[in-house]
């Protein structure tokens, strides 16, 4: 505002002239105040008028049954934020062979989620993938380096995780080790077949090895091969640049055999564990009422704990040792579960911090706003608080809350995942058409866990690797 | 009645020139006519994947290299296809026969007793069901548990009855060892039993320590708090205990508190020259007595028939050769093994597809005109002789369909494999089909080596599938 | 096969059976029971696993239920039914899987006559090596087909506006495709079970291919056209991977994408996959009891011009 001039002597024309400045002062202080306030409110209202854009997306994933409830429950805050509605269609374990038909059809969903980063790469390199980086922006600062690196193909970043599973998990029966006279869970190689060798003196069977179509047994060997050769060269196995001939893969065999050549060791001996399908095995740790545990320890991932709660409620965490809740072996009284880190082999400090995980990456195939809008707040840590609350989900997203997970094991599942400094995929994931018979050369070494046949099933490995990997 | 001109039908031959030529030729037209809809469908849904695959099989997985025959060599130098083809043999062989068997067997039979629908819906029931139920229910009725199998179970009764298990069952198929259960004072002894070690003489007192007791069997058994033996002149007294304390995880020898003894042990006195001189039992803390022994030096066994398993189960899926081919190659064993689980699937196949054998004959049965048994039974024909020879062979044509569908069908057999067999007898039940599906299916569609598969699958049966026909055909015209 | 006789009468009667069994009824009565017994064993598991208890079967056997019947429960129905019978439930994935099986049963039987008629008693060359090339067609299995047909749908949409691909008529094109061949073969070879004078005659007296076919030939055909027709309604009702491959996104489903939904991923209850069975059959049981009566001797009465 101009400083006001001295006005002359015009009595009323000046105090007219003061009248209509002050209005118009006034008038303009107020204009610009409200609408400031208007752009301020036109902003939100704008901003609340763009977060509600309707329409519908498809989703694709793998999620059936009781964990497609749990997914449903977690886009509820979105569908009602956005007003989009969200056709969700689970596919099983058929979720690769759907979506290739899908894409091939030329009607693919709009956002996938897929157990396999093989996939996305694929997708990716044939264009069919939309670039999340600009859409994210500061999103992607929610997950770590190595999980971002995963969902990248050629250095732009095409997908978004969201349920993930840490396979760094060893689960026991603390009544069990309690009534082994076990008071602490080991925490090395040695360490464990020490425990497992009381257990056995104590009239219990240490392991429950699940076999199945032999996933299990090829995640067990991967975390035996992460901590006894590092993470540089899981990665390089992974991808394939060294051979299964090599000296470090007959390493992490022979010390599996440690384990798996002790026959005694095993719920039902070796052929009792080739025929050991998942859950079952669980179920022999962990059982429902009415039966009592028939093992100690199973190696698996930690979505075997949707397993344990199905199939009592009476489970809660519990410890061994001084300290430890009270935990019974009858499943009808106060059974426990509990996990403890795989042990790295007793000397290696630093392999002993890396951990083996998987998950589900989500991608948009057909970008459309409603698209963009989900992918956004599957990178949010909305959805994975809710169904981490709902039980049987870990996030691999750093922004949820560890009070979202419901009990202090799941959290420190949940703990360890996320603050992983050393971080690898599930390799039999990551190996695309040959993971089936990589799945069975594992069986394989169950059922003759000999130094000799080590050589064959590498010598079998690596010629069908290098024949998936050609073709790639 | 009316009756047929033979003579009419004698005379026309396919291609002859009538009164009436046009309206023959349109006849030709009206019954080519009619195979159009059939032709149009097949050849654009069917034929053309055929040409499709075999573009397929000579380029690499991403469909975007040209790579020749590579698939196919590399199809033939995996024993697991090996495997598939040997596996495919024996259920060609098997199964097809069987089914038709008992399809025929079924579908006269029930001809003749009132409850037929009854018995047709039993046997049918299965057809009904989705193959992955019948899976599931085999596979648990196969289950190597005899508390969960029902094969097992039975099989178990029986052997029960003349083997029963001991207090302490040691299951080697399991892994365990009586051996191992020696802990402190005992070793191993003849005939799976356990020995002391030291020798004991009357009026002094042994004690026996066994580790890898569960502390289940404990449970039942009611074993109380082991308690240390007290001499006695003329008799040797002993304790049989678990030498395992929780509170002293590691340590062993010593009577721990928290240590319990072993109930229902059988014990024998032996003498030097191994005769064996007394046998007692042990009570509720491990404690044991031979009385009024006779001066000498003794050992105590532990029989052996305390740990006897009794029948632990047999693993009918499992992939055992049925033949003696445990120490050839592996090439060798891939062509020649003949795996226990293939069995258990033919048994399941054939509860599941007998019903539709069944049916079809049944349908041909219906058919049948009764005039020519009649003519037959009049001829002076007996019951066999007429079934042999007049309705075996009117009802060639079905069982011609039966006999060829099963043996393309067992030719893609794969799901009865994939949900029955358990993982570890995959590879070893593996079939030219399941191949395709885990090579074409698992992780995305893949195309290249699967593919290859599948010509070969085509390569293999259409001319044996043609012969089949043929030699069929050539026996129902004569 | 000789004459036809006009109005046979459909009485059973000793003479008239196929093989008579000599030695006593009573025995055959007897073995057809034990056999009948040992074939529903697994019958009565899958029902049992089904009403006991998730898991339960893993642990015990089903003759364990007689010692304790209370195990008992309907848990597995009900969450099979929680959905309710609303869209997205039960009652529509049984209207969708309906929607799918009629059209391909009627297309499979209807076609599959035509063409044999076609075979057998037409006049042009080729006949043999048609027939031939038919029934090798059986072998193509259908994985192979999948990607190749979705491809093939594509294309066509690109050409006329409509791709079959994520709709019920791409399912149910496919599946008739699958169906052709047997259904052919089946029918073909029943036809050659049927003198060829007979449709000599027809012809001579001036019936056309189609009224031949309409009057004489189906009708003799009646028990094959009943078998295609009930086992090709089974085939299709519990096909899973077609639906799962050809369906996409659209938003309703057959029965046996439900049920399979159902299981858990990583198939942690796959018991429910027998209750899904119980509930699944009672549709193709239906269409087998209604279609049995088509077994019966005597429909051969009437086919006399």
């Amino acid at each position: 505002m101009r400083a006001k001039r001295s006005i002359p002597n015009t009595g009323l024309r000046t105090w007219s002239k003061v009248k209509v400045a002050a209005v118009v002062l006034a008038a303009t202080t107020m204009a610009s105040v409200t609408m400031g306030f208007a752009v301020l409110g036109g902003v939100s209202s704008a901003a609340a008028q763009s977060h509600k854009i309707g329409g519908s997306v498809s989703v694709w994933a793998e999620w059936t049954s009781t964990e497609q409830t749990s997914f449903k429950k977690a886009l509820v805050p979105f569908e009602q934020q956005t007003g989009v509605t969200v056709n969700y269609s689970g596919k099983g374990s058929n979720m690769d062979t759907a979506l290739d038909a899908a894409v091939a059809g030329g009607k693919p969903p709009n956002v996938a989620f897929v157990p396999d980063p093989g996939t996305l790469d694929t997708l990716a390199g044939q264009g069919k993938l939309q670039n999340l980086g600009p859409v994210l922006g500061n999103l992607t600062k929610n997950y770590g380096a190595a999980w971002n690196k995963l969902a990248s193909y050629k250095g732009k970043l095409y997908g978004v995780w969201y349920k993930a599973a840490n396979k760094n998990t060893i689960w026991y029966n603390p009544a069990e080790f309690q009534a082994a006279g076990i008071t602490k869970t080991p925490t090395t190689w040695q360490g464990l077949l020490t425990d497992a060798a009381t257990l056995k003196a104590a009239g219990i069977t240490p392991f429950s090895l699940c076999t199945d179509i032999g996933w299990p047994v090829a995640d067990f060997w991967q975390n035996i091969y992460l901590k006894t050769a590092g993470a540089t060269l899981y990665d390089k196995l992974a991808a394939h640049t060294i051979p299964w001939t090599s000296p470090s893969v007959t390493t992490a065999f022979s010390t599996f055999g440690q384990l798996v050549g002790k026959p005694s060791y095993l719920v039902g001996g070796t052929q009792g564990s080739l025929a050991n399908k998942y859950p079952d095995c669980v179920d022999k740790v962990f059982p429902k009422a009415g039966s009592t545990p028939q093992a100690a320890m199973v190696v698996e991932a930690d979505f075997v704990v949707s397993e344990i709660t199905g199939n009592s409620a009476n489970y809660h965490p519990g410890t061994t040792g001084k300290g430890g809740a009270k935990c019974t072996t009858d499943p009808s009284k106060t059974p426990c579960y509990n996990f403890f880190a795989f042990p790295a082999p007793a000397a290696d400090r630093m392999n002993s911090t890396a951990i083996q995980g998987a998950g589900d990456v989500g991608m948009v195939l057909t970008p459309t706003k409603q698209a963009e809008a989900l992918i956004k707040y599957m990178a949010s840590a909305k959805p994975g608080e809710i169904w981490a609350h709902l039980g049987g989900f870990t996030s691999p997203n750093n922004k949820v809350a560890l009070s979202s997970y419901p009990d202090a094991v799941t959290r420190a599942d949940a703990n360890e995942l996320v603050k992983a400094t050393s971080f690898v995929f599930s390799l039999d994931d990551l190996q695309g058409t040959w993971e089936p018979m990589m799945w069975q050369d594992m069986l394989n070494f169950v059922k003759t866990p000999t130094a000799s046949n080590i050589t064959s099933i590498e010598h079998t490995m690596q010629s069908q690797a290098t024949a998936a990997f050609k073709k790639k | 009645m009316t009756v047929v001109d033979a003579h009419v039908g004698a005379a026309v031959p396919a291609t002859s020139v009538l009164p009436g030529e046009r309206r023959s030729w349109r006849r030709h037209a009206w019954s080519l006519a009619f195979i159009v809809p059939a032709a149009v469908w097949l050849g654009v849904v069917v034929i053309y994947p055929v040409f499709a695959t075999i573009r397929y099989s000579l380029f690499d997985e991403s469909d975007t290299t040209f790579v020749g025959l590579s698939n196919y060599k590399s199809l033939f130098t995996t024993d697991s296809l090996l495997t598939a083809f040997r596996n495919n043999v024996i259920w060609v062989i098997i199964f097809p026969f069987f089914v038709t068997l008992f399809g025929l067997i079924f579908a006269v039979l029930t001809e003749r007793i009132k409850w037929s629908t009854a018995f047709k819906t039993i046997i049918v029931m299965p057809v009904v069901f989705s193959t992955t139920a019948s899976a599931l229910v085999w596979s648990s009725i196969f289950d190597i548990n005899p508390h969960v199998g029902a094969v097992n179970a039975a099989v178990q009764a029986v052997s029960d009855w003349f083997n029963p298990p001991g207090a302490y069952p040691i299951s080697q198929s399991a892994g365990q060892s009586v051996a191992s259960l020696a802990s402190a004072g005992v070793r191993s002894g003849p005939g799976g039993s356990l020995v002391s070690t030291a020798t004991v003489t009357p009026g002094h007192t042994v004690k026996l320590g066994l580790t890898g007791i569960s502390p289940t069997t404990l449970q039942v058994l009611g074993a109380k708090r082991a308690l240390v033996p007290t001499a006695s002149a003329g008799t040797i007294t002993g304790l049989v205990w678990r030498d395992f304390s929780p509170a002293h995880p590691l340590s062993r020898t010593k009577v721990y508190p928290d240590e319990v003894g072993l109930p229902d042990l059988h014990l024998t006195l032996t003498g030097t020259n191994g005769s064996s001189v007394a046998s007692t039992t042990s009570n509720g803390n491990g404690r044991f007595t031979f009385t009024n022994v006779p001066k000498g030096t003794y050992h105590v066994s532990i029989d052996s028939s305390n740990f006897a398993s009794g029948y632990t189960g047999l693993f009918w899926l499992g992939t055992q050769s049925l033949t003696p081919t445990s120490s050839l190659s592996q090439t060798a064993q891939a062509l020649l093994s003949v795996p226990l689980v293939d069995f258990a699937m033919i048994t399941a196949y054939l509860w599941i597809w007998s019903g539709f054998a069944m049916v079809l004959l049944g349908a041909g049965l219906a058919a049948l005109d009764r005039e020519v048994l009649e003519a037959a039974k009049i001829d002076g024909a007996t019951e066999w002789q007429s079934f042999r020879r007049v309705t075996v062979p009117l009802l060639a044509p079905v069982i011609t369909v039966i006999f060829v569908t099963m043996i393309i069908n067992v030719l893609k057999v794969f799901d009865i494999i994939l949900n029955m067999a358990p993982g570890s007898s995959q590879e070893g039940a593996n079939t030219l089909a399941l191949a395709i599906y885990n090579t074409g299916f698992t992780g995305g569609i893949h195309t290249g080596l699967a593919s290859a598969i599948a010509v070969i699958l085509f390569v293999l049966v259409v001319p044996a599938m043609a012969w089949n026909l043929k030699k069929l055909k050539g026996a129902k015209n004569s | 096969m000789a004459v036809v006789e006009a109005p046979a009468p459909a009485l059973p009667s000793a003479r008239r059976f196929a093989f008579r069994f000599r030695p006593s009824r009573v025995l055959l009565n007897a073995v057809l029971a034990a056999i009948g017994l040992f074939w529903l064993v697994p019958t009565v598991s899958i029902a049992i696993i089904s009403f006991r208890p998730e898991g339960l079967f893993q642990t015990s056997g089903w003759w364990m239920v007689f010692s304790a019947p209370a195990q008992l429960t309907l848990e597995n129905y009900k969450s099979l039914f929680s959905q309710g019978l609303v869209a997205g439930g039960l009652l529509d994935s049984l209207i969708t899987s309906i929607e799918i099986t009629i059209p391909a049963t009627f297309l499979v039987t209807v076609i599959s006559s035509l063409a044999a008629y076609s075979l057998v008693f037409g006049r042009w060359r080729g006949r043999t090596a048609a027939f031939l090339v038919i029934v090798g067609l059986m072998v193509v299995p259908i994985q192979i087909a999948l990607l190749p047909v979705v491809q093939l749908y594509r294309a066509f949409g690109s050409v006329t506006g409509f791709n079959p691909y994520g709709t019920i008529e791409g399912v149910v094109i496919f599946h008739v495709a699958f169906g052709l061949p047997f259904g052919i073969f089946l029918m073909r070879n029943f036809y050659t079970g049927i003198p060829n004078e007979l449709v000599e005659a027809g012809r001579i007296d001036g019936a056309g291919e189609w009224l031949l076919f309409r009057r004489l030939i189906v009708p003799l055909g009646m028990p094959a056209v009943a078998s295609l027709a009930i086992f090709q309604f089974i085939w299709v009702w519990n096909d899973l991977l077609v639906a799962l491959v050809f369906l996409g996104g659209y938003p309703h489903f057959p029965l046996t994408i439900y049920l399979y939904d159902q299981t858990r991923t990583l198939a942690a209850n796959y018991w429910i996959i027998a209750t899904g069975a119980m509930v699944s059959i009672i549709v193709p049981l239906i269409v087998f009891f209604s279609f049995q009566r088509y077994f019966v001797r005597g429909i051969l009465a009437g086919a006399v011009k």
